[in-house]
């Protein structure tokens, strides 16, 4: 784990709520009833450490809805879901229950669509409030196994850092748990951490 | 500004979806002749205007977000048609457009930057077929796996039922011992053993005294309880190799191979005392009861089947005669008496 300042943490923690609350607003609107996201936690990790932090047996299979974004500061952002816990969601979206093996196009476009929802919400709340620009790929649908490094498509012992916010979801009173990552390059999260930091001066509780 | 120098409109318009070129403003630079065929507005009427003036019902929607988005963060965004209604009144034929439904829509929305300023390309594609025919797939697969499940329940049931016709073909229902087809064949195998062994087969047939008047006096249930306290004991006292079946209503064969006339009386007579002595209780009686049997040993008494099941017959009929409860061994000398 890679620690970062309280202020800073607490800063992005407060980001990504914002974000993922836009994000519930557009998909509540979608689905015609109330979905509501909360990011109650944000760590950073190596990218080996990945694995163990999705943990827990449900995270057997993921899926994966991944996006580049480009601007001060790179990153590929993914929204991980374990897939059964995919399923629940599209499976809710479109109102009825999908079962995995049937896991067609259409669903995964759906979760495409979730996760561009949700991603591009996070992305736009972290431009909004660092006075920054990105430029965002469409989301791309990926299924893997467990192992977080093919996951995040970098080799063993890579320098890269992993920001990883966990995400809850919930609705008609069931609730999935997911997971935001973000590969950040070594100098990436220097920038990040700039930015949040001059943030913080911006809101004068930086130093 | 002209979207001529990124894409020739004869490209825009060969192209086999819907593509609306917007700028910074989010008005109309590019239109191509799918949205012309399928939305009823040709690229002149929609040039210049802002999507939301050209359909003001996607205001405040998720493209409208979507292409602001686009726009103002640079992020590019997805309509997937299975969560959304069609957002756009596209049609197959526009002027029918009051009663065909809308073609459903996947819609993505692409950043640009046009001469250094920020744009948006949308792209429009025609999901109708698709999603008509996943659905279709995805009923008839449920209707499939519906009927396998009642057929395999079908299947089961067959199966079960099989087994309870093979149960029911060789034993028999109450006391759960061989019945008469099976005995039937069991002693043609039997007696090709003792050829083939050279070695003594002897028939013991057993029938229970008075199971008629067990039956009147005590009930049915009385008369049951008699046979299988007679079959526990003869499964119970029975020498390897013995086979025992329920002949008739009241009277079972056991078949002793290897066994002489002899012994076969022996074990015959400690099954009937033990028999007689034994309490036989039901809930409302508790009563004691007798068997009578017959003897008769293949090939000494006689040589074919039919002639060994009269020999043994014969045997139990003389011990009935002589006053219940006892074991006879067929004797040749009898038989001229009768």
């Amino acid at each position: 784990m890679i620690d970062i300042g309280e202020l800073q943490h607490d800063a992005l923690t407060e980001i990504f709520n914002i974000g993922v609350g836009r994000a519930a607003a557009s998909l509540s609107q979608i689905v015609g009833e109330e979905i509501e996201l909360t990011a109650p936690n944000v760590l950073f990790l190596s990218p080996d450490a990945v694995g163990e932090a999705l943990g827990g047996t449900e995270f057997e299979h993921l899926c994966l809805v991944a996006q580049n974004f480009y601007g001060p500061f790179d990153a590929r952002g993914m929204l991980v879901f374990p897939e059964k816990n995919a399923l629940v969601i599209v499976g809710r979206m479109l109102d009825e229950v999908v079962p995995p093996e049937a896991l067609s196009e259409f669903e995964q476009e759906a979760m495409c669509e979730v996760g561009n929802i949700i991603l591009n919400a996070c992305i736009s709340a972290l431009s909004d409030l660092f006075g920054i620009e990105f430029r965002g790929s469409l989301p791309e649908y990926q299924y893997a196994h467990r192992n977080a490094l093919d996951l995040l498509g970098v080799a063993a012992g890579s320098s890269a850092v992993v920001m990883i916010v966990q995400v809850n979801l919930t609705i008609r009173q069931h609730s999935v748990q997911g997971h935001l990552m973000f590969l950040l390059s070594v100098s990436s999260l220097q920038t990040l951490l700039d930015s949040i930091d001059r943030y913080l001066i911006g809101q004068g509780i930086g130093t | 500004m002209s979207h001529e120098a990124y894409f020739p409109t004869d490209v825009l318009d060969a192209v086999a979806c819907g593509i609306v070129l917007l700028d910074a403003r989010g008005r109309v630079l590019a239109w191509n002749r799918w949205m012309e065929n399928h939305g009823g507005i040709l690229a002149d009427q929609a040039m210049g205007l802002r999507l939301i003036e050209l359909f003001p019902e996607i205001e405040k929607k998720r493209l409208n977000q979507a292409i602001d988005s686009a726009l103002k963060h640079g992020l590019a965004g997805l309509l997937a048609p299975s969560i959304h209604t069609p957002p756009l009144p596209l049609y197959k034929k526009p002027l029918n457009a009051t009663t065909t439904a809308r073609i459903q829509q996947l819609i993505t929305v692409t950043p640009m930057q046009m001469a250094g300023a920020p744009a948006c390309l949308l792209q429009i594609q025609d999901m109708t077929f698709s999603l008509h025919r996943e659905r279709m797939l995805r009923e008839q697969a449920q209707a499939l796996a519906r009927s396998n499940k009642e057929l395999q329940a079908r299947i089961d049931d067959i199966r079960s039922l099989q087994n309870r016709i093979i149960e029911m073909n060789t034993h028999d229902a109450l006391t759960g011992l061989f019945n008469r087809e099976y005995l039937d064949a069991a002693l043609i195998q039997a007696i090709a053993d003792a050829d083939e062994k050279g070695l003594p087969l002897s028939l013991v047939m057993v029938d229970l005294d008075l199971l008629r008047h067990i039956n009147d006096e005590w009930g049915s249930a009385a008369g049951d309880a008699v046979i299988t306290t007679l079959t526990r004991q003869l499964q119970a006292d029975t020498p390897v190799g013995a086979v025992i079946g329920r002949y008739g209503t009241d009277d079972f064969l056991v078949l002793l191979p290897g066994t002489d006339g002899n012994a076969a009386w022996e074990i015959a007579d400690i099954w009937r005392q033990s028999f007689n002595a034994r309490e036989i209780r039901t809930e409302t009686v508790s009563l004691q009861a007798s068997f009578s049997a017959g003897i008769a040993t293949y090939p000494t008494d006689h040589i074919d089947i039919d002639g060994i099941i009269e020999c043994v017959s014969l045997a139990l009929f003389l011990a009935k005669h002589d006053g219940y409860n006892r074991v006879v061994r067929y004797d040749p000398g009898q038989n001229e008496v009768f």
